[in-house]
């Protein structure tokens, strides 16, 4: 009983227990990604195109000698305009293994999030930009949508891997 | 304080591993008629030292086969026996035996324990049977106890028998009679009779023969590691030497680096409290070395030691010179205190003729075993070198390769400064990228090493396959120094081992077919590794009887290759690396099954390789294979496509040239096709295989790049040759997926990323394409 009971807590701990978040915009939304999945953020410069690749994976780019594919999530989710200025930032993530650049519009800020907070998104159809929300979260007038990174990025709708996670 | 042995047991495997290959070559290279006595004691010396280390590291099954091995080869370096030829043969299955415990040790599949016991037993025939008649014996004997007093010694044989030997009652009187055969024997104790002779025994006998021969008779009938002989010059020292199981009782200066604990007439008098706390100890393995110089401190050091240690391994070997004695007991001291503490005494080499004495005493702390067990080997002769491990060394290159395209990126902005930018400046950047071209230069040649580390298990290929084929074959290798990336080694010697065989078994005839043909019954297989530009070119060659042309088309045909009479002799030669092809007139167990040569071709090809042949009825054939110098750098010619830079393989572009208008041609108005000094080639137009948007307007205006990808040619269009590189190559796959017709990618001087292109695929798509359209 002291068991369960000590095992209950823990768990109720661990649902206090916050976690940061980075916050991106696409357009007119905002998502919000694990800060542990992110490597780095940098400015954008233009990537080597590769050949009859999906228009929103723009190429690959040299991060200190390793080969990173960028893609750009505006023409993925077909968010905002794919524009590249100065102030385009590319966000370094490291998911299984993998380091991938993505390219948003901007980088909001970095905040803390109580599981608490995460509330459930609406069940839509199976469609693709559904499948790895985690969940929503209202900040003030804010709608964030908290993105399963990894899993995004490994899945095969990115084909960005060769043996995608989801098959 | 506690040491988990199993952190030596890596190193423990690679020297044995290389003790092994040594044994190996050396074997090989022995002249059975008049055997060189260095090169037999470099022999002795390294099955020694493997029973040395096994034993401490307590593989005994290792350490009793290298026993036996060594108990012969003992008596052939002491000109006790002489050389044959199924002595070798028996030394190198012992090898191989060895070989296939250490991988069961490893992890890998147990040795086959029969292959081990007959092994031994061949072994032990041939020591049986070499030993000589104890007349010779004895004197031989005295020779090797000189400087001891009293040839007749006596031995404390102390065993416990094998549930086999005490199920025949006959098995052990039969041993006492033989015992008796060498001197007086003594029964100290013995199981109650009742027992049927099982339990402890001991037993005292003195003679004037060495222990090793009656050793192997106590050993036969008694449990593994559950026998032990001990040695005294004197019965009143009759306790003096206690040594566990691997006993050697020849005295004489041992030139190894493990010592083997024999009597050590100056050592004598303290000697017994050391046996007896060695008997105490069924664990603890001594190896001593004689100590020459009487040292009255030495004694009592190790006696303390043992005294205390649990499964303390210790060693000691000769000590030469007093100072260095003087300077044991310290570390001894400790080792006793810890327990189970390791001393490892490096040997002092100067009994080693050949190797280099050292002047620094060789007095390691406890604290350092594995140093001093290092030093074992390198006292043998060994240059200085160290282990690392190869990712440590790709590391390295990687950085080195990041440092290098820094200082390119560099070097162009102060280019574009132009005269802005200051000459110190300037100045300070050459001596960079000469100080990183010496580094980078240096640094792959880390990886670089000697093509003899193939070629050297050849000899052995040779022998054994020539001997089974009833062929006379010799082996001649030229260029073994050639340097080459360690990855390649690895993965060139099973092709090359392919060609060798291949060579044997269809390029040399018979001895009879050879005298018939008028030529030297014995043939010759010839391998050569030379540089050749920026390749390594490694050619295999025999004076046998060629390829027929006539068999090979004959052969094709009724496998349903497309064949005709008038291909090129060397387009005939090629259909042999086909799969399913093999003009073997029956199977045997060493080639002729029609794999091998196929995938011969298809491992060099994924080395960035090819494989020639040149071949003349009659007079042999002649293999070439060349390979790019390493794996990692590729020599590669940028072009222009639209705004992309891609890098091509020199090694497969043949040539390029401006095309004219009336140059290409189409079929059927799909393919298009350009001459080229009469030939027709395909075109690859690549912007639009990779839907680029070109800058040239027409085939004009841009280069016609001719490839040539396994034999087949092509013409490349693009927009511009750029220039030449060495570039690194980069994996894409790490971080994205693979792309076809793109083989990887490389990071450019200005720090941009540029696709390393796939000639192969890319011909493949080209046809696809034009398929599809």
């Amino acid at each position: 009983m002291a068991n369960a009971n000590q095992t209950a807590g823990a768990a109720q701990e661990e649902e206090q227990v916050a976690s940061e978040y980075l916050t991106f915009t696409l357009g007119d939304e905002e998502y919000a990604i694990d800060i542990l999945k992110v490597q780095e953020i940098r400015g954008y410069e233009p990537p080597t195109m590769i050949a009859n690749a999906p228009p929103f994976i723009k190429g690959v780019i040299n991060l200190r000698g390793t080969i990173v594919p960028v893609v750009d999530m505006r023409i993925k989710f077909a968010l905002g305009k794919a524009e590249y200025t100065p102030f385009t930032v590319v966000i370094i993530l490291n998911v299984g293994k993998r380091v991938i650049g993505m390219v948003v519009d901007s980088v909001s800020d970095v905040i803390l999030l109580f599981p608490a907070q995460i509330r459930p998104a609406p069940d839509f159809s199976a469609s693709f930009d559904t499948k790895y929300i985690l969940g929503l979260v209202a900040l003030e007038q804010r709608m964030l949508i908290v993105t399963d990174i990894a899993q995004l990025m490994t899945s095969r709708d990115m084909e960005l891997v060769d043996e995608a996670a989801d098959a | 304080m506690s040491i988990d042995m199993s952190q030596f047991h890596q190193v423990f495997f690679e020297e044995s591993e290389e003790h092994l290959a040594a044994m190996e070559s050396l074997l090989l290279e022995l002249d059975i008629a008049q055997p060189d006595a260095e090169q037999l004691n470099a022999i002795f010396r390294a099955a020694h030292s493997i029973k040395g280390s096994s034993g401490t590291f307590g593989f005994t099954d290792l350490a009793e086969v290298t026993h036996i091995l060594e108990t012969l080869l003992d008596r052939l370096r002491k000109h006790e026996t002489a050389l044959r030829a199924d002595m070798v043969d028996a030394f190198l299955e012992a090898g191989d035996v060895l070989k296939s415990m250490l991988a069961g040790h490893r992890g890998g599949p147990a040795a086959d324990p029969q292959a081990v016991a007959a092994v031994c037993a061949r072994l032990r025939q041939m020591t049986g049977v070499a030993a000589p008649e104890p007349s010779a014996a004895a004197p031989a004997a005295e020779a090797e106890e000189a400087g001891e007093t009293a040839a007749v010694r006596a031995y404390d044989i102390e065993f416990v028998p094998t549930l086999h030997a005490t199920d025949d009652p006959a098995i052990l009187p039969r041993l006492l009679d033989e015992l008796r055969t060498y001197g007086e024997l003594e029964v100290v104790a013995r199981p109650p009779e009742g027992s049927a002779c099982a339990g402890f025994w001991h037993l005292r006998l003195r003679t004037e023969r060495p222990q090793a021969e009656f050793g192997e008779a106590v050993d036969f009938v008694s449990e593994s590691d559950a026998w032990r002989i001990r040695a005294s010059v004197d019965t009143s020292f009759e306790d003096a030497g206690g040594a566990f199981g691997l006993f050697d009782a020849a005295p004489e200066g041992e030139d190894d680096s493990f010592g083997f604990f024999t009597d050590a007439p100056g050592s004598a008098p303290a000697a017994p409290a050391d046996a007896r706390a060695g008997a105490a100890e069924d664990e603890g393995y001594g190896f001593f070395d004689p100590v020459q110089v009487p040292d009255p401190v030495l004694p009592v050091a190790a006696s303390g030691a043992f005294a205390v240690e649990g499964e303390g391994f210790g060693f000691f070997a000769a000590l030469p010179e007093p100072a260095a004695a003087a300077a044991l007991p310290v570390s001894a001291g400790e080792k006793g205190e810890e327990g189970e503490g390791f001393g490892f005494f490096a040997p002092l080499p100067a009994a080693a003729p050949e190797a280099a004495p050292e002047p620094v005493a060789p007095v390691v702390p406890a604290d350092a075993p594995k140093r001093s067990a290092r030093a074992a080997p390198a006292a043998a002769g060994e240059s200085a070198s160290i282990r690392v491990g190869v990712e440590k060394v790709d590391q390295l290159i990687n950085l080195v390769g990041e440092l290098v395209i820094t200082q390119a990126m560099l070097l162009q902005c102060a280019e574009r400064m132009q005269d802005a930018a200051p000459e110190r400046l300037r100045q300070g950047l050459t001596q960079l990228e000469r100080n990183t071209r010496d580094l980078q230069e240096s640094v792959m040649s880390i990886r670089m090493l000697p093509i003899s580390f193939v070629f050297s298990r050849f000899p052995r290929v040779v022998h054994d396959l020539s001997a089974r084929l009833g062929k006379q074959v010799e082996l001649k290798l030229h260029g073994e120094t050639t340097e080459l990336d360690k990855g390649l080694i690895e993965r060139i010697a099973d092709p090359l081992t392919h060609l060798i065989r291949n060579s044997l078994d269809h390029g040399i005839e018979s001895p009879e077919a050879r005298a018939a043909a008028g030529k030297n019954p014995v043939g010759t297989i010839t391998l050569r590794a030379a540089h050749q530009g920026g390749n390594i070119v490694i050619e295999v060659g025999d004076d046998g009887a060629g390829l027929n042309r006539q068999r090979i088309l004959a052969k094709a045909r009724e496998r349903g290759f497309q064949v005709n009479d008038q291909m090129s002799d060397q387009e005939v030669w090629a259909l042999i690396f086909e799969a399913g092809f093999s003009t073997a007139e029956q199977v045997t167990d060493v080639s002729g099954r029609g794999v091998g040569m196929d995938v011969v071709r298809k491992n060099i090809q994924s080395m960035g390789g090819r494989v020639e042949i040149e071949s003349l009825t009659g007079a042999g054939t002649r293999m070439t294979v060349r390979l790019p110098l390493t794996l990692a750098i590729l020599d590669g010619m940028s072009v222009a496509v639209g705004s992309q830079t891609y890098i091509l393989p020199l090694s497969s572009v043949i040539e390029s040239l401006q095309p004219l208008a009336e140059d290409v041609k189409t079929l059927a108005n799909q393919t298009r096709v350009i001459r080229v000094r009469g030939d027709y080639l395909p075109v690859i137009v690549l912007h639009e295989i990779f839907n680029i948007a070109p800058l040239a307007a027409g085939f004009t205006q841009g280069i016609m790049v001719i490839l040539d990808a396994d034999g087949t040619k092509a013409a490349l269009f693009v927009d511009a040759l750029v220039g030449q590189h060495q570039v690194v190559i980069k994996s894409l796959e790490n971080n994205y997926r693979r792309v076809a017709g793109v083989s990887g990618a490389t990071i450019m001087g200005d720090g941009h990323v540029a696709l390393i292109l796939d000639v192969p695929a890319l011909i493949g798509m080209a046809k696809t394409a034009q398929l599809a359209a």
